[in-house]
């Protein structure tokens, strides 16, 4: 571990990572570990989470973990979520019904933070990182620890649609819009995950900052093709869902495999991998590993993403890392690669999907999209320095140059 | 780059003015393919075996009697039996060589009808992932269908409702 000195020159600089999960897997477990990894080139940086069946420190990799063992209960977390879905269909939501949903949803998420007011003071850190626009009671125990201590914000606002506001009843204490405005600055993965973020950061002088993902595309990957659908040139859609699902994606690969019979067609279900070819399937077993799935895009020659990532749909990424246009739907985290990246098309209902697959078959626009969209996620995503470099700028911590110290 | 720069909005926006009019007929009933003859490839040895064993001798070979005396007898007896059964042992030969060319002949006809259920096969098959493809731009059809004609509704209303006049 890289740790830097505070100003002091004497005493390391200490950070802290306040997040509800910290071994996720989700996208948002993901990028917090991430920004934790880059904070660890200049501090010595403490986890704290809820989690845990009793209170205690261990060591992760570069990180010192405290655990709290005052876990979240998951419904508490669920009714959260279900709200704020509801909520984000809502055009406004009235001041009067503001409060109760405010209580509503903090039902059961602020006391499991009630300890961490303690490790804080332990550690005096230099910046605290609260995970989590939701993460209410982080925010509660940095103020009773310090109420002017330098908080960052790692937004993670997945609940949010492409251009869909996210309404969380008000700005008034105990919001998220509150947990923002109390930050120096907010971390977002994209630039739609920064529009929209509740409490007006701009205009409470709160800098939002986009830092992307630490990504890159494994050479490995293009080495050997996949077994199945081999080097045909084939449609790659990711659906996330079982085989035999009765869903809205299980019902778009199926029109995808029908209208699409010439080339091969190879869908990643939940449960297995089909590749489609002139009314035939050849099935294999699920696609689990990230390595089966990037040497799946590196050989596509259009990835449709059904269900991208919430937060940052990270698999569309890869494949415009990869150099495979993506196709996602109009109202996904995928959008913002299709759109501002120009890697791809975006559909609102079943025949734009069609149309947007088909027209990506044809040479001139595949080559097209596909040259942009591999710049842009080159220029955004792929580079771990320049990710290190943001998250520090975000944090007001000064970077580190690596070479220097190394020389 | 090599390539010109594509504005995704643009290039959607053109897709959506292109099949603005959608466009869907049954497809066409498709002719019959023609049979093409295939040279089998399998086994012909049972075949071959009967071509080369189909005549039975129809004559007593002297050589195969034993010598002296009870040879002479032999020979006799021999001879004297094929002479009474000739006629029939030659009309078993003709029988022997019918059967052996009806077999030529069955074996060359299932070839051919081997051949004709496998291409008829293939055709249903293609032409199942063809109804399907069609089904699937129908299905794409009827689900813009209520949009485009609620679209022109609307205009049709607005039309009728508004200041300008109406085609």
């Amino acid at each position: 571990m890289t740790a830097g000195t505070g100003d002091g020159g004497s005493s390391p600089r200490v950070a802290v990572v306040m997040t509800p999960h910290w071994e996720s897997a989700s996208e948002e477990g993901w990028i917090t570990r991430q920004v934790a990894g880059a904070l660890a080139t200049v501090a010595d940086v403490h986890v704290v989470t809820p989690e845990g069946t009793s209170a205690g420190v261990s060591t992760d990799s570069v990180f010192t973990l405290h655990r709290l063992g005052t876990p979240i209960d998951p419904v508490s977390e669920i009714s959260r979520d279900l709200l704020l879905e509801g909520m984000v269909g809502t055009a406004s939501v009235g001041l009067a019904s503001a409060s109760g949903l405010v209580a509503l949803s903090t039902r059961g998420l602020l006391a499991p933070w009630d300890g961490a007011a303690g490790v804080l003071a332990a550690l005096s850190p230099e910046v605290v990182v609260i995970a989590g626009t939701d993460t209410l009671g982080a925010r509660r125990a940095v103020d009773r620890y310090d109420p002017t201590a330098h908080v960052v914000l790692l937004a993670l606002d997945g609940h949010r649609s492409h251009g869909a506001h996210r309404g969380d009843g008000g700005d008034g204490p105990g919001t998220s819009g509150d947990l923002v405005t109390r930050s120096r600055s907010v971390l977002v993965v994209t630039e739609d995950e920064g529009m929209g973020l509740p409490g007006d950061p701009a205009g409470t002088g709160v800098v939002v900052r986009r830092i992307g993902a630490p990504l890159s595309a494994s050479p490995s990957a293009r080495t050997e093709p996949n077994t199945w659908v081999g080097d045909t040139g084939y449609i790659l859609v990711l659906t996330d869902v079982a085989e035999e699902a009765d869903n809205e994606p299980a019902a778009l690969a199926r029109l995808l495999r029908l209208r699409f019979p010439d080339p091969p067609v190879g869908i990643v279900h939940s449960d297995a991998f089909c590749a489609w070819h002139r009314g035939r399937v050849t099935r294999g077993w699920a696609v689990e590993r990230t390595s089966d799935l990037h040497r799946l895009m590196a050989w596509a020659r259009v990835t449709v993403d059904l269900r991208p990532g919430r937060l940052f749909a990270r698999r569309c990424v890869d494949s415009l890392l990869f150099g495979t246009p993506i196709v996602v739907p109009a109202d996904s985290r995928g959008r913002e690669h299709a759109e501002r990246g120009r890697g791809g098309l975006w559909f609102s209902d079943p025949a734009e999907l069609t149309w947007c697959v088909d027209a990506l078959l044809d040479t001139r626009a595949h080559d097209a999209f596909a040259l942009q969209g591999r710049a842009y996620a080159e220029e955004e995503y792929g580079s771990t320095d320049a990710f290190v470099d943001r998250v520090l700028a975000g944090c007001g911590l000064p970077a580190v140059d690596v070479r220097h110290v190394a020389g | 780059m090599g390539h010109p720069a594509v504005d995704p909005r643009e290039f959607l926006d053109g897709l959506r003015d292109r099949y603005r009019e959608l466009q869907w007929e049954p497809l066409p009933p498709d002719t019959a393919r023609h049979y093409e003859e295939h040279e089998q490839t399998r086994s012909r040895a049972a075949l071959a075996y009967l071509h080369e064993h189909w005549a039975l001798p129809d004559r007593f070979d002297p050589e195969s009697g034993a010598g002296g005396p009870r040879g002479a007898v032999l020979g006799l007896f021999g001879r004297l039996t094929y002479r009474v059964l000739g006629p029939r042992l030659r009309e078993e030969r003709e029988l022997l060589a019918h059967m052996v060319r009806v077999c030529a002949a069955l074996e060359g006809r299932c070839d051919e009808l081997t051949q004709r259920i496998q291409q008829l096969n293939q055709d249903v098959t293609d032409r199942q992932v063809a109804e399907a493809r069609n089904l699937a731009d129908l299905s794409v059809w009827l689900h813009r269908q209520p949009w485009a004609d609620a679209a022109r509704r609307g205009g049709e209303s607005v039309a009728e409702g508004g200041p300008g006049p109406t085609a």
